[in-house]
C-alpha cells in the first residue's frame, strides 16, 4: 500500500486547503524548520489513525483544538487521504472534526472508500500504531531512545517498539501488575478467611468454657435450666431487694433502694446497688454487734473480779472487830493517862511533904523511894500505853484497806447493775441473726453476679460468632480468586518465555539486513557492523562490531554516526516488517552528518525507494541535492515560508 | 502480530511449561482479543498494559 495523495484543511499549519501528489517512489520535501513539513507527515499519521501519537497524555489534548489550525475561520479540520493498494485499487480514508470537539474516538474500522478497484484484502487492517510506527513514520528519536535508554528498565519496551511487538511487552507489564495485584488481594482475603476461622474456633472455645461453666454454676447453686433465663434473672433481683428491704427495716433505717429494672443492662446496675446497701447495712450491724461485745466482755470481767474478791459481809464483819478493838484500845488509853495523870499529882504531892510521915502508917516518908516507886509504875504505864498505840495504827489501816476493797466491790457492783441494765441481750442476739441473713443475701448477690456474668459472656459471643455461610463464602471467593492468580501466573510466565524468543526472531531476521545497510552507510570506519544482543539476564545492547571486536555504540560513536545507526536500523525494520504498508516517511534524516555521510545516505535512499515508497523532509539541501541527482524522477515539493494568515508558502 | 499467531505461541509455551488447560487457553483468548481491540484503537502502550490489569480486576470484581 502506497500514498498517491493527501488533502489537508483546517489541520494544524494548514489553514485553507493544500494538495499534495507523492510519487511512486521518492517525494522530497525540502524547506526550513516551520514552514509546514511536520505538518504533513502528522496529517498522514491522522489521517490514518485518527490521531497523533505525540499528542498522547498531555493535558491540553482534551479537545482537537491543538490539531486544529487557529487561523482558520471555520475552526474545521478535514484531512483526506488516497492509497493505492497492492492490486491497484484506490481507497480514500477522510477525517474530519471541529474546534472544541474531544478527540475522535479511535474506531475498529478505518473510516474508509474504496475509489477505484475492488475491494482490499486485509491491508485496512494492518493500519495500527503498531504497523505504522514500525513501518511507515520511522521517528529517529525512537532508536535514540533505545541507544540511550536505561539497559535494565525501558531498553525493552524500546526494543519491543521498534520491532512492533509493544503490545505483547504491553500484555507481560499489564500481567504482572494483575499478578501481583491479585497476589495482593489474595493475601488480603486469605488474612480475612484466617481471621474469620480462627474467630469460629475462638467462639467455639469460648461456647465449650460457657458449658462447663453453665455446668459449674447449675452444680454449684443447685440451679435449674430457668435460672438462666433473663427473667428468672430478674425475679432474683427482686427478691433480694425485698429481702434487704426487711432487714433495712428492721434496723429502722431508710435507705434508697433501687429499683429493680426488666432489662439486662438495668439489672447490672441493680445488683451493684444492692451490693452496696447490703455492705452499709452489714457495717452497721457489725458495728452494733462490736458494741455488744465490748459491754459483755466488761461485764464478765467485773463478775471475775467479784468472784475472787473476799464477801461482802466478811469484810464488813471484820471491819467491825477492828472498830471494836480500836474502841477498847481507846478507852485503855484514856484509862491509862488517867492513872499518869494521879501518879505525876502523887509525885508532886509527896516531894512537898517530904518531912512529914506517912498518914498510914507514921513512918517517915522517904522521898526516893517514893519516887523511885512512882516512876517505876509511871514506867510500866508508859509502856502499855506505846502497846496499844502501835496497835491502833496496825488496826487504823487494816480499818483503811477494809474499807477500800468494800468501796471497790460497790462500785463493781454499781458497774455491773449498769451494765446489765444497758446492755440487751435479745437485742444483741437480733442483731446476729440480720447478720446470718445479711450472709445469705451476699451468698445470693454472688449467685446473681455469678450468673449476670454469665449470661453477658453468653451474648457478646452470639455477636461475634462468624456465621459458616460467611466463611463458606469467603472461602469459595479465596478459591476463585486463587485460580485467576494462577491463571495470571500462568500466561506472565508463559508471555515472559514467549517474549524474549519473539525478539530473538525479530532480530534474527534483522540482522542480516542492518548488516546490509550499516555496510553501505558505514557509520563507524572501524565498527563496520551493526548488532542488537541480548544477553544471559535478558537485557538488549546496541554494538557496533569489526571482525575482531565489539563495543556499545552509545560509547564509542558520535552523535552523527549514531544518526547513522538510528537510520540504519530503521530502514532494516522496514524492510523485514511483515505488513504491506510499502511506504516510509523519513523527516530530517541527514541531521549531524558530513558531506560523505549525505552522500552515502543519498545512495542508500535511492536504493531502498527502487522497493518502498519514500517520503523525505529536509532542510538540507546539500542532501536534497545529492538526492535529485541520484533519483530525477523524483517529486519535489519546495517549503519556502510561512504565515498565519496564509499558511505555508508551498512550491512544487 | 496478529491474535491467532500470539495465540499460537502462548498455548505452545503453556503446554511446555505444563501450565496448560482449556480454561487458560479461553481465558487468554478473551485477553487477547481485548488487546487486538485496544491495539486497533491505536491504544498507547500504556492503555494496552491497563486494559490487561483491569481485564483481571473485573474478572475479580464480576465473582
Amino acid at each position: 500500500m502506497k500514498i498517491k495523495e493527501i488533502t489537508l484543511s483546517g489541520f494544524r499549519a494548514y489553514n485553507q486547503e493544500y494538495r499534495f501528489l507523492f510519487d511512486d517512489k521518492l517525494t522530497l520535501i525540502i524547506g526550513e524548520n516551520g514552514t509546514g513539513k511536520t505538518s504533513l507527515f502528522d496529517g498522514i499519521q491522522f489521517s490514518l489513525l485518527g490521531k497523533l501519537s505525540q499528542y498522547e497524555n498531555i493535558p491540553e489534548a482534551k479537545t482537537e483544538d491543538m490539531i486544529i489550525n487557529r487561523s482558520n475561520p471555520s475552526g474545521k479540520l478535514r484531512v483526506s487521504v488516497q492509497l493505492e493498494g497492492k492490486e491497484g485499487e484506490t481507497i480514500e480514508i477522510e477525517r474530519a472534526t471541529k474546534r472544541g470537539k474531544k478527540p475522535l474516538s479511535p474506531t475498529k474500522t478505518v473510516p474508509y472508500k474504496v475509489m477505484q478497484g475492488k475491494e482490499p484484502e486485509n491491508e485496512i487492517e494492518e493500519i495500527t500504531f503498531d504497523s505504522f510506527q514500525s513501518t511507515v513514520y520511522l521517528r529517529q528519536e525512537l532508536i535514540r531512545e533505545f541507544i540511550h535508554a536505561d539497559p535494565k528498565k525501558e531498553r525493552r519496551k524500546a526494543v519491543s517498539e521498534l520491532l512492533g511487538i509493544r503490545s505483547i511487552e504491553a500484555i507481560l507489564q499489564g500481567l504482572d501488575e494483575a499478578e501481583k495485584l491479585l497476589r495482593k488481594q489474595s493475601d488480603h482475603m486469605n488474612d480475612d478467611l484466617s481471621a474469620l476461622l480462627s474467630q469460629r474456633d475462638r467462639v467455639k472455645e469460648w461456647q465449650k468454657n460457657m458449658e462447663a461453666r453453665k455446668k459449674g454454676l447449675k452444680s454449684k447453686y443447685e440451679l435449674d435450666n430457668k435460672d438462666f433465663e433473663l427473667s428468672s434473672l430478674v425475679s432474683l433481683g427482686i427478691k433480694l431487694r425485698n429481702d434487704l428491704v426487711d432487714v433495712t427495716k428492721t434496723l429502722d433505717s431508710e435507705e434508697d433502694i433501687p429499683e429493680a429494672k426488666e432489662d439486662f443492662e438495668g439489672l447490672d446496675q441493680f445488683v451493684s446497688g444492692i451490693i452496696s446497701i447490703q455492705k452499709k447495712i452489714a457495717l452497721e450491724i457489725s458495728d452494733q454487734v462490736d458494741e455488744n461485745s465490748g459491754l459483755f466482755k466488761e461485764l464478765n470481767q467485773i463478775n471475775e473480779e467479784i468472784e475472787t474478791s473476799p464477801a461482802e459481809e466478811e469484810l464488813k464483819r471484820e471491819l467491825e472487830r477492828c472498830k471494836v478493838q480500836i474502841e477498847n484500845n481507846n478507852n485503855k488509853l484514856v484509862e491509862l493517862n488517867r492513872l499518869d495523870m494521879l501518879m505525876v499529882s502523887a509525885k508532886e504531892y509527896l516531894e512537898s511533904t517530904l518531912s512529914e510521915s506517912c498518914p498510914v502508917c507514921e513512918n517517915k516518908i522517904d522521898p526516893e523511894k517514893v519516887a523511885w516507886t512512882i516512876g517505876k509504875r509511871r514506867s510500866k504505864d508508859t509502856t502499855a500505853i506505846e502497846t496499844i498505840q502501835k496497835s491502833m495504827a496496825e488496826l487504823g489501816l487494816k480499818k483503811l484497806e477494809l474499807e477500800t476493797q468494800l468501796n471497790t466491790l460497790k462500785r463493781l457492783q454499781e458497774r455491773k447493775q449498769e451494765i446489765e441494765s444497758k446492755s440487751d441481750r435479745s437485742k444483741n442476739a437480733k442483731a446476729i441473726d440480720m447478720k446470718k441473713k445479711l450472709d445469705a443475701i451476699e451468698g445470693q448477690i454472688q449467685k446473681l453476679s455469678e450468673i449476670l456474668s454469665y449470661e453477658s459472656s453468653k451474648m457478646s459471643l452470639v455477636v461475634e460468632a462468624p456465621s459458616e455461610e460467611d466463611i463458606s463464602k469467603t472461602k469459595e471467593k479465596q478459591e476463585r480468586l486463587g485460580n485467576l492468580v494462577d491463571a495470571a501466573n500462568g500466561l506472565n510466565l508463559a508471555f515472559g518465555s514467549a517474549f524474549p524468543k519473539l525478539i530473538d526472531k525479530k532480530l534474527r531476521d534483522l540482522d542480516p539486513v542492518v548488516d546490509k545497510y550499516a555496510r553501505i552507510l558505514t557509520p563507524h570506519s572501524i565498527y563496520s557492523r551493526i548488532l542488537i544482543k541480548r544477553d544471559d539476564e535478558g537485557n538488549y545492547w546496541l554494538k557496533g562490531a569489526s571482525d575482531e571486536k565489539e563495543t556499545h555504540v552509545r560509547t564509542m560513536f558520535s552523535t552523527a554516526q549514531l544518526n547513522e545507526v538510528a537510520i540504519v536500523l530503521l530502514l532494516a525494520m522496514a524492510e523485514v516488517s511483515p505488513y504491506n504498508l510499502k511506504f516510509l516517511i523519513l523527516d530530517d534524516p541527514s541531521q549531524s552528518m558530513d558531506s560523505e555521510g549525505k552522500m552515502k545516505l543519498s545512495r542508500l535512499i535511492a536504493e531502498v525507494s527502487q522497493k518502498r515508497q519514500v517520503i523525505i523532509g529536509t532542510m538540507d539541501h546539500e542532501f536534497a541535492g545529492y538526492l535529485q541527482n541520484l533519483c530525477k524522477e523524483a517529486r519535489v515539493y519546495h517549503f519556502l515560508g510561512y504565515t498565519n494568515e496564509s499558511g505555508p508558502s508551498v512550491k512544487p | 502480530m496478529e491474535v491467532q499467531e500470539m495465540k499460537r505461541i502462548i498455548v505452545s509455551e503453556l503446554k511446555a511449561e505444563k501450565r496448560y488447560s482449556k480454561q487458560l487457553e479461553d481465558f487468554l483468548i478473551k485477553l487477547l482479543g481485548i488487546v487486538d481491540a485496544k491495539t486497533k484503537e491505536g491504544a498507547t502502550f500504556d492503555e494496552i498494559r491497563t486494559s490487561v490489569r483491569d481485564f483481571f480486576v473485573k474478572e475479580v470484581e464480576s465473582q
